[in-house]
């Protein structure tokens, strides 16, 4: 460290032992704890003046000492020298003094480096010293850090409890006054921290609370529509049931009465009578006739029994030729995959639908031809229904028969989605309309004519 | 010459007795009614022991209607000859009967001399369909169409060259619409050689449609 400074312009030769030489210490001020002298060389009028600037003994401060000569020496010689000075130390010294030579240099600092056990007895003292005070310290000290652990460990714990406890029961964290130390501090933090989180809990359950209310709200109104669906189910099927009632009981009471009493008729009217009550029996005979004919119209328009009686493909097949032949238009059935039975209800639904976009294609499409398609696939049925008439020309707004047309389709609709189906409709000015059902086929589904 | 021995089979007491009672008297044919059935189950067990040369036989009776009677009987008395006597306007049920082994159909509102007509010609071992409903049933004819190599042949030269293209496109899986656009004609048009040439095939089923362009040259094979 002596060496390597650079300013004052000195340098000293390093000696060959260490040298504990505290320089940046202000030599006599504490005097009582430094036995070593200092010396300055300080050039003056070209001779070499020493004087000793620190020593314990303050008689040695600034006297001339004997090292003036040594100095001198080690300066011309430029090189370390050890020497003793025997006016201050006598001849017992263990170890030598050494002095360093300034080379160069006009202004010189060296050190003298003393015995060891006289320059280190100030330590070895301190050492001691230290050594009692520690002894005496170190059991203070544990039971400091003993007290301070404890007054950290013992609120953490009871923080932690507090802490527990509010977790448990869920109600704001009561917090134990610790004061304003760190601990507190936490604590607090904490007490706000849960506080908020509780806040929060509650927002959260408030939420959740008006979302439950949202979904009971929705789930009543689905059921509400699952309701009005079964409702909607049970009206159909009961118009369908007391409609095919109707209709067999006017197959087999007022047509077969109808039936009987025309040949009843024709039975007497070939027994000889008056010509004038010939042909009284006549025109009776006729309107029987007539009254027959309207009866089984009426009981076709309630019910097909073809459909109950031969199932749905026949009875599809016969609708559209009726319809056909009545509204000259060409019909044509196209059957595609492997005809499933279809359940009573599926049937019916199936064959209404039919009936009623039959029944708009012939009174709003000006068709020529109706193509009906029926596929079975795998688990569905598929109808569609495609004519080649002016296509979707939706009625005028408000009309009656925009208001019949609407009331048609919706009802098609209805009826696919009790199926679980869908129908699509598919139609553009001058494109034909094509109506398109699909309904699943049930596992189970058994033709089941009545 | 022997009358005709008549089992009438019909739910209706009333037009049952009508029926017997103008068979009876009337004198253009000579009829005898050997018995009276109310229901498919009575008409199946008086026919066997009876053994009538006619059963006139109604279709919607309770239990056992008339189709099941039929079918139960041409096994039980292939002999028996059956007249359907019915309400039923529909060609589909007499095509169902006459499949079933009835030989003949006939409408309840049909006129006596037309019943006496009918009666006849099944005794007789003919057989009588309801001329409204014979037309029908020809103007249909279910499955007629039994596609030997030849009467493929023959049917395809029947198609104008419009309808072949239609027919190929059909096979191809065009919808009517994509054809109309393809060969720029109007959709009446396309549904018009559509309608044709299924008509003229007897085909009523894509699937059969694609085999028969295949078996043509109209689509190469799969």
């Amino acid at each position: 460290m002596l060496g390597r400074n650079k300013d004052p312009p000195c340098s000293v030769a390093l000696m060959p032992e260490p040298m504990h030489l505290p320089l940046g210490r202000r030599p006599g001020l504490r005097g009582s704890l430094y036995h070593r002298a200092l010396l300055f060389a300080l050039l003056g009028g070209g001779c070499l003046v020493g004087a000793v600037l620190a020593s314990t003994h303050s008689a040695e401060l600034f006297a001339a000492s004997q090292r003036d000569s040594t100095l001198c020496r080690a300066i011309a010689e430029r090189r370390p020298m050890d020497s003793l000075c025997p006016t201050c130390h006598g001849t017992t010294a263990s170890a030598g003094h050494a002095f360093a030579g300034p080379v160069q240099t006009p202004l010189p600092a060296l050190a003298a480096r003393e015995a060891k056990a006289e320059s280190l007895q100030p330590e070895i003292g301190l050492q001691r010293h230290m050594a009692t005070v520690g002894a005496a310290f170190v059991p203070l000290f544990l039971i400091f850090v003993g007290l301070s652990v404890r007054s950290v460990v013992r609120p953490v714990v009871r923080l932690t409890r507090a802490v527990r406890e509010a977790e448990a029961t869920g109600l704001p964290l009561q917090v134990p006054e610790f004061g304003a130390d760190e601990v507190g501090e936490l604590a607090h933090a904490l007490s706000r921290w849960h506080a908020r989180r509780l806040e929060s809990l509650a927002e959260t359950a408030q939420h959740r609370a008006a979302l439950d209310r949202e979904v009971i709200l929705h789930e009543q109104e689905l059921s509400i529509e699952q309701q009005r669906r079964a409702l909607l189910r049970r009206v159909l099927s009961a118009q369908e049931e007391e409609r095919r009632r109707i209709a067999r009981d006017l197959h087999d009471t007022v047509a077969q009465d109808l039936a009987a009493l025309r040949l009843e008729i024709e039975r007497l009217s070939r027994q000889p009578m008056a010509p004038a009550i010939a042909a009284r029996l006549r025109t009776l005979e006729e309107q029987t006739q007539a009254m027959h004919a309207t009866a089984r119209r009426i009981l076709l328009d309630l019910r097909p029994l073809v459909l109950d009686d031969m199932g749905f493909l026949p009875a599809l097949q016969w609708h559209l030729e009726r319809v056909a032949r009545e509204q000259s238009i060409r019909g044509q059935l196209c059957v595609d995959g492997d005809e499933a039975p279809l359940d009573r209800e599926t049937s019916v639904t199936l064959f209404r639908i039919f009936q009623e976009a039959l029944q708009n294609v012939v009174r709003h499409a000006s068709a020529d031809h109706v193509l009906v398609t029926v596929a079975f696939g795998k688990d569905s049925v598929a109808l569609t229904v495609e004519d080649d008439g002016v296509g979707f020309a939706p009625e005028e707004p408000g009309s009656a028969r925009a208001l019949q047309q609407h009331l048609g389709l919706c009802g098609m609709r209805e009826r696919a989605q009790l199926l679980c189906g869908t129908l699509e409709i598919d139609a553009k000015p001058g494109q034909g309309t094509t109506i398109h059902v699909v309904a699943p086929l049930s596992q189970d589904a058994k033709e089941s004519p009545s | 010459m022997n009358p005709i021995r008549v089992l009438l089979a019909d739910d209706h007491t009333v037009l049952r007795l009508g029926l017997r009672a103008f068979l009876e008297e009337q004198t253009s044919l000579a009829v005898r009614v050997v018995g009276e059935a109310s229901g498919g189950q009575e008409a199946v067990a008086l026919a066997q022991s009876l053994h009538p040369d006619v059963l006139m036989l109604d279709l919607s009776m309770p239990g056992m209607g008339g189709l099941e009677a039929t079918i139960e009987l041409r096994r039980l008395e292939p002999r028996l000859r059956i007249l359907i006597l019915t309400q039923h306007a529909e060609a589909i049920y007499m095509r169902r009967l006459l499949e079933a082994g009835a030989n003949g159909y006939l409408l309840k509102s049909a006129r006596g001399d037309e019943l006496l007509c009918a009666l006849r010609a099944v005794a007789e071992g003919g057989t009588y369909m309801e001329p409204t409903l014979a037309g029908q049933l020809m103007a249909h004819p279910e499955h007629s169409g039994d596609d030997t190599a030849t009467s493929a042949e023959e049917a395809y030269a029947r198609l104008t060259q419009r309808e072949r293209q239609v027919l190929k496109l059909i096979a191809e899986g065009m919808s009517n619409k994509e054809i109309a656009s393809a060969l720029d004609v109007a959709l009446k048009t396309v549904m018009t050689h559509r309608v044709n040439l299924m008509d003229k095939l007897d085909i009523h089923n894509h699937a059969r449609l694609v085999q028969f362009s295949i078996k043509v040259g109209l689509l190469p094979m799969a």
